[in-house]
């Protein structure tokens, strides 16, 4: 019974890293907990966010459904499963440009995982909203409404 | 006549079972994602394990299906059906009165049957004819 259960866990896991659809091993490892360090992550507020809009890339890497509904002025879509899914359709980014990195919460690993995808790819200049998504409706800073609605 | 009928029966219930088990897993075999997201909306794991169910359970359904059919390891095969029925008949019935407007995700991740009255019933139904089929596997073992 055990080598069923382990067997169909260990096929089921193969399967979807080759299968298109497939939930990604970088996906899955979302349920452990983070252990990259917290130190190699720079952060920033979301006062000099606000501040410094038109100089930063701005990216939501909340799933699009959140992304339609609103977002940061300015920032583009990038989900965390799409990146691993479509690495190829960031080939044109500038790898100089400073990015900011969030999703809803002050910390998730999305935008943690993310920041270590992006680096890996050539981008120098990343950072992670210190307060997300959650701190800048907070603050009542502007949102720009998406196609949801 | 009684062996007769009994081995009858528990073939018929073998086979039956191994059947709804692959036609089940079918849909989620093809989406784990929109499966995950069917098992997150059950509230019992949270979103990050919910993947985990979702790349596990439908191969196991589809394994131990195939090995009720085909007849292979069966005490292992029997079990594990009268055990994914019971997850299942707690998970719909947990679902139902903590009043979670869901659909099922039983036989498929998009459309199924919402939880309700019914499908604890028939989950229960389910549950039952699993455990039948357990204790005939039992009885054949010593036979």
């Amino acid at each position: 019974m055990v080598l069923i259960g382990a067997g169909s866990l260990i096929l089921g896991f193969i399967a979807n890293q080759m299968l298109s659809g497939g939930i990604k091993w970088p996906v899955l490892a979302l349920a452990f907990p983070w252990t990259g360090s917290d130190a190699d992550v720079e952060k920033i507020t979301c006062d000099s966010t606000f501040f410094m809009l038109d100089d930063l890339c701005v990216v939501d890497v909340r799933p699009e459904e959140e992304y339609n509904i609103d977002h940061i002025p300015g920032a583009v879509s990038l989900p965390f499963l799409t990146l691993y899914d479509s690495p190829e359709m960031i080939d044109s980014w500038n790898r100089t440009q400073t990015l900011v990195l969030y999703c809803f919460k002050p910390t998730c690993k999305e935008t943690m995982m993310m920041s270590d995808k992006l680096k890996r790819m050539g981008f120098k200049n990343i950072l992670v909203l210190q307060e997300g998504f959650a701190g800048w409706l907070e603050r009542e800073y502007p949102v720009a409404l998406g196609e949801g609605l | 006549m009684k062996l007769n009928w009994q081995k009858a029966l528990f073939l018929i219930l073998r086979l039956g079972f191994g059947i709804l088990l692959i036609i089940a897993s079918v849909d989620k075999l093809f989406h784990p994602q929109g499966f995950a997201v069917a098992v997150d909306n059950y509230r019992v794991v949270g979103e990050g394990l919910s993947r985990w169910v979702a790349i596990w359970i439908p191969y196991l359904e589809a394994i131990t299906g195939l090995f009720l059919i085909i007849g292979l390891w069966l005490d292992a095969a029997v079990l594990i059906n009268a055990i994914l029925m019971l997850v299942f008949l707690a998970l719909v019935s947990q679902a139902w009165a903590r009043g979670l407007d869901i659909t099922c995700g039983c036989f498929a991740v998009e459309g199924d049957t919402p939880i309700g009255l019914w499908k604890i019933l028939e989950n229960l139904g389910f549950l039952l004819g699993a455990v039948f089929l357990f204790l005939l596997s039992q009885k054949q073992k010593k036979e």
